[in-house]
């Protein structure tokens, strides 16, 4: 199984034959238009079996000087009593907004370094609360109300971020300049700056290698009544 | 052991006893031993089930507190609150310290502290090793404990996670609790024991007790090295039993319940107590059965002894067991037959020591006896006793027969019997011999008892159709007058006896002449060999003449003791005498001798002498006689017709066949052999035809009066004619007139022997008879 951009979990062994077709496909686009466009960096991230971990979030933060894009803003629903999406990358400075799709109300919260903040019980029906993350890093969240509910909002300093598909693998352009890799996932246990790499001239190719197994998956343990029934 | 004091009992009751008791005390001991190991192991079991379970409940006990812990801190770890100040511990720390105290209280921990997610200390209550500590090591469901500062803390952490479903752990609570405040007197109560908990290491540290300190302390230094188990241990001078046990989920602690030992078996000790008590009385009732039983068996045996010996002794035995075992009644009827059997034949024995099987009258012992019981019950009051016998009975039963006899003698007794009164004892003394103890006759003269025997035998017995007349010589003598003693009077009785005995219906009362004359007599028995020896004794003569051709060619030679002391001596004083004590032979061999030598004497003074010399019937049985008469002619130069030996007719016929036997030898030497005293006796003519005899001498009772009496004319007319029939010759004694002589002559008798021919004289004077004879006319003055 895997998860798709919503988090949800898809069939992944079709996508893959897909992805492959079209990875040969832009790889040799990448090799074309890569003095022309700056460069398109192909990363695979593989665990401690080279098994391929999809949904991990890759991003370049550039290291000469930041990025004058102003950050778009997000959404972080909850819907069905559960953070939709599970995980919201958002560059820093972004504002997150946090609608209540459900008709009981949540009590989103976040202890992380971060950012802490807490938007107490609210429902769909009240002004939509919005937060911005100037800081970056991980924010977990969660909900005093609903112990099952998890989500991640993982802030970077970089406008060039996407995450792996279900081959572990990402595609990502960015201009020319000097870079450093970093992946991010709540499974993966490996310390961030160990992984973080820092990208060198003219290699387009990145392997990220984990050193220790990856947490067991998030489950979505404690549905809700709707959806217990759907 | 057993064995050898057994032999040592002698008693048969004791034996019994002491077999059951060695039986009951082996039984009670097994008994004990069994019980005390039975309810030992019981007892055992029931303190290791009961320790066990205690263990348990501390274990349990253990396991709810550290679970109440972890519940707790679960709850914290959910509170929003909590996971604020834990967040904020960086910059705010006091408030999460105040909070986490807050609800070390509410929980009723020792001490709290709060980790971060990497296990670094955030807040505690406690200074912590942080760098050994490992959080997550506490969280499991089991019991974890801590030493923090050489306490020890039951220690439980619980993870916090900012986002309960996070997969990371964002910190960790964590509470302690002192292990010796989890050993309380709550515990006590439960388990009913001293409770303790201790390190499982070699030296057992003491984490915590409801003893005091240096009791555990004591318990837990004798436990050394010893994990597991039922202990008995001795501890500050007391004895405790001790239950050790791992805990399961930290083998690494033990609990310790003890109790004292006293206490622990307690419930045993009663048991065995009330067990030793129960054997006792059993024991008891058990002796108590055994001595009844013993005494059963041995009080009727002890009777039967005591009986036993009662019959040993010859007394009655009456007091027999009556009731018993059967062996007891067997016994019991043995020795009552044993009894009877005896009694009977003390009764049998009795009658024939003391009564007369043929009379039923007692017999000599019991009359002795019965005299002297009698002499001295009579405190000297006179008793008169008779003792008498039938004359000539010996010549009765040989002439009637022996059973005849007896059947003569049971007549007198019963007489004797009938004529008795109470008071007078009867007895047969022997033989023909009767005796009579009267105290009737004290007043009188004792002659009335004389004459009323002898009366008694006045009229004939009849006796198979013969009519025998009895003549009794009855003596009598009186006590105390003639003897105070029963042997005394027996013998003077006797003395009395006899000197009536040849009368007809005589007695005689005891005289002392008597016994004087009696005690002469003995003592002449005594000197009769030192008289021949001596030379008292002579021959007198008495001539026979032969009417034939009227001349005297015969004498008889009469034995004449003159006594140095007493004088002369009757010849049937002593002869009879003689004749019962055997010494008849001397006096016998010495008539042979002196007659023949004289008869030599004679012949060689030119008298031509036969010569005739008595002998008894006791000579006729000795065969050495017709030898000594042969030696004697051949040394006198004797012819053997020279000599005529007189036999009485009694004397032949006390043993006839013997008799006949002597005659024939003596008569096969030639001499001549004459019956003495014809006519007095029984012989029978069949006997007397045969006989070897040469002449009949006839008796003088028919002589004596022969001028007067028709009657003995006739008798000695068929005595001399019967004689001569039988071709023998006859000689008359007692001759004493002429007118006898002068019917003998006509009556053909062949010799005469008489006073009136001339009494017998000694040798000189028959010589000077002799002498004169030879002149004509007084040869035929006499003849």
């Amino acid at each position: 199984m895997a998860e798709d951009e919503n988090g949800r979990s898809v069939p992944w062994i079709p996508v893959f034959e897909a992805s492959a077709k079209s990875f040969l496909a832009t790889v040799t686009l990448a090799l074309l238009s890569a003095s022309a466009l700056g460069a398109d960096y192909h990363i695979e991230v593989l665990d401690k079996n080279e098994a391929p971990v999809p949904g991990v979030v890759v991003a370049l933060e550039p290291l000469d000087g930041g990025s004058t894009a102003a950050p778009a803003p997000a959404i972080m629903d909850q819907l069905d009593r559960q953070f939709v999406p599970h995980i919201l990358v958002v560059q820093k400075g972004a504002s997150v907004t946090f609608p209540n799709s459900d008709s009981i109300k949540h009590h989103v919260y976040s202890f992380s370094a971060a950012k802490l903040f807490e938007i107490k019980l609210f429902g769909g029906d009240q002004e939509q609360e919005v937060v911005s993350f100037p800081k970056a890093g991980e924010v977990e969240l969660g909900c005093n109300v609903h112990d099952w509910m998890l989500g991640y909002i993982f802030v970077v300093d970089t406008p060039f971020f996407t995450r792996t598909n279900a081959a572990g693998q990402a595609l990502l352009a960015a201009p020319e300049g000097s870079y450093e890799l970093r992946v991010w996932h709540p499974r993966i246990q490996d310390d961030s700056e160990a992984l973080t790499t820092r990208l060198s001239d003219g290699q387009l190719n990145y392997t990220v290698r984990l050193n220790n197994p990856l947490l067991p998956p998030y489950e979505q343990e404690h549905v809700g009544e709707h959806q217990a029934y759907d | 052991m057993i064995k050898r004091l057994l032999f040592r009992v002698d008693s048969l009751r004791a034996r019994i006893l002491l077999l059951f008791l060695v039986t009951i005390s082996i039984v009670t001991l097994l008994t004990l031993y069994l019980a005390q190991d039975a309810a030992y192991l019981h007892s055992r079991q029931q303190l290791e089930v009961h320790h066990l379970a205690a263990s348990r409940v501390i274990a349990d006990r253990l396991e709810t507190r550290a679970k109440l812990l972890t519940g707790g801190l679960s709850d914290l770890t959910g509170n929003f609150s909590v996971k604020q100040l834990v967040a904020s511990a960086g910059e705010d720390p006091g408030s999460l310290v105040a909070a986490m105290d807050n609800y070390r209280r509410r929980l009723g921990a020792d001490m709290f502290a709060v980790f971060d997610g990497d296990g670094q200390v955030l807040v505690s209550s406690l200074p912590l090793d942080a760098d050994t500590l490992r959080p997550q090591q506490y969280s499991s469901d089991e019991l974890t404990w801590l030493d923090i500062d050489k306490a020890h803390y039951l220690f439980k952490t619980v993870p916090l996670r900012f986002v309960e479903n996070s997969p990371r752990v964002n910190a960790w609570l964590a509470m302690g609790q002192l292990s010796n405040s989890l050993i309380d007197e709550e515990l006590v109560a439960l388990t009913g024991l001293q409770v303790s908990l201790l390190d499982n290491a070699e030296r057992h540290q003491v984490w915590g007790s409801t003893l005091d300190s240096n009791t555990v302390v004591a318990l837990a230094e004798s436990l050394r090295g010893v994990s597991t188990g039922l202990i008995e241990v001795t501890a500050a001078d007391e004895e405790y039993i001790v239950g050790l046990h791992e805990l399961d989920s930290t083998p690494s602690v033990v609990t310790m319940v003890s109790q004292p030992q006293a206490s622990a078996y307690l419930p045993y000790q009663a048991l065995l107590l009330r067990l030793g008590l129960l054997l006792m009385v059993a024991a008891m009732l058990a002796a108590l059965a055994a001595m009844r039983i013993s005494l059963g068996i041995s009080r009727p045996i002890n009777k039967l002894v005591v009986a036993a010996n009662r019959i040993s002794r010859g007394e009655n035995a009456d007091d027999l067991p009556k009731r018993g075992t059967k062996e007891v009644s067997v016994l019991t009827r043995s020795i009552i037959d044993m009894q009877d059997g005896i009694r009977e034949r003390e009764k049998e024995i009795n009658r024939l020591a003391y009564y007369d099987p043929l009379t039923n009258l007692p017999n000599r012992n019991r009359f002795t006896t019965f005299l002297e019981k009698s002499l001295q019950e009579s405190d000297g009051e006179s008793l008169t006793i008779a003792l008498m016998d039938v004359d000539h009975f010996k010549e009765i039963n040989d002439t009637v027969g022996h059973s005849i006899g007896d059947r003569l003698l049971e007549l007198i007794a019963l007489r004797l019997a009938q004529w008795s009164q109470d008071g007078d004892f009867i007895a047969r003394m022997g033989g023909d011999e009767f005796a009579v103890i009267t105290s009737r006759f004290r007043n009188h003269n004792p002659s009335l008892l004389g004459e009323e025997i002898t009366s008694l035998f006045e009229h004939v017995f009849s006796l198979n159709g013969l009519q025998v007349d009895v003549n009794m010589s009855v003596g009598i003598a009186v006590a105390p007058e003639h003897g105070d003693n029963a042997p005394l009077l027996l013998r003077r009785a006797d003395i009395a006896m006899y000197s009536c005995k040849g009368g007809h219906g005589a007695f005689a009362v005891y005289q002392d002449e008597l016994d004087q004359h009696s005690v002469q007599r003995l003592s002449l028995m005594s000197e009769l060999k030192e008289a021949i020896a001596d030379g008292q004794l002579s021959l007198h003569y008495q001539p026979k003449l032969n009417l034939v051709d009227g001349v005297v060619d015969c004498a008889e030679c009469l034995i004449r003791w003159q006594h140095p002391t007493y004088g002369f001596v009757r010849p049937d004083e002593f002869i009879g005498l003689a004749e019962q004590t055997g010494s008849i032979r001397l006096v016998t061999h010495w008539a042979l001798n002196s007659a023949l030598k004289q008869q030599a004497e004679w012949a060689r003074q030119g008298i031509k002498m036969n010569l005739a010399v008595n002998i008894s019937a006791v000579d006729l049985c000795d065969m050495s006689l017709p030898a000594y008469v042969g030696e004697l002619q051949t040394r006198y130069n004797l012819s053997p017709e020279s000599l005529t030996l007189e036999i009485t007719e009694s004397a032949i016929m006390q043993d006839p066949d013997s008799a006949m036997l002597a005659l024939k030898n003596l008569r096969r030497m030639g001499v001549l052999l004459s019956i003495d005293d014809f006519g007095t006796g029984f012989s029978s003519m069949a006997q007397l035809k045969i006989m070897p005899v040469n002449e009949l001498k006839i008796d003088k009772a028919f002589v004596l009066n022969l001028a007067h009496s028709k009657e003995d004319r006739v008798m000695v007319q068929s005595l001399v004619s019967l004689a001569h029939n039988l071709g023998l010759k006859t000689v008359a004694e007692g001759v004493e007139d002429a007118d006898s002589l002068e019917v003998l002559k006509s009556l053909d008798c062949d010799s005469i022997q008489g006073y009136h021919l001339g009494r017998p004289m000694p040798v000189t004077e028959f010589e000077t008879w002799l002498e004169e004879q030879q002149c004509p006319e007084v040869r035929s003055q006499a003849i």
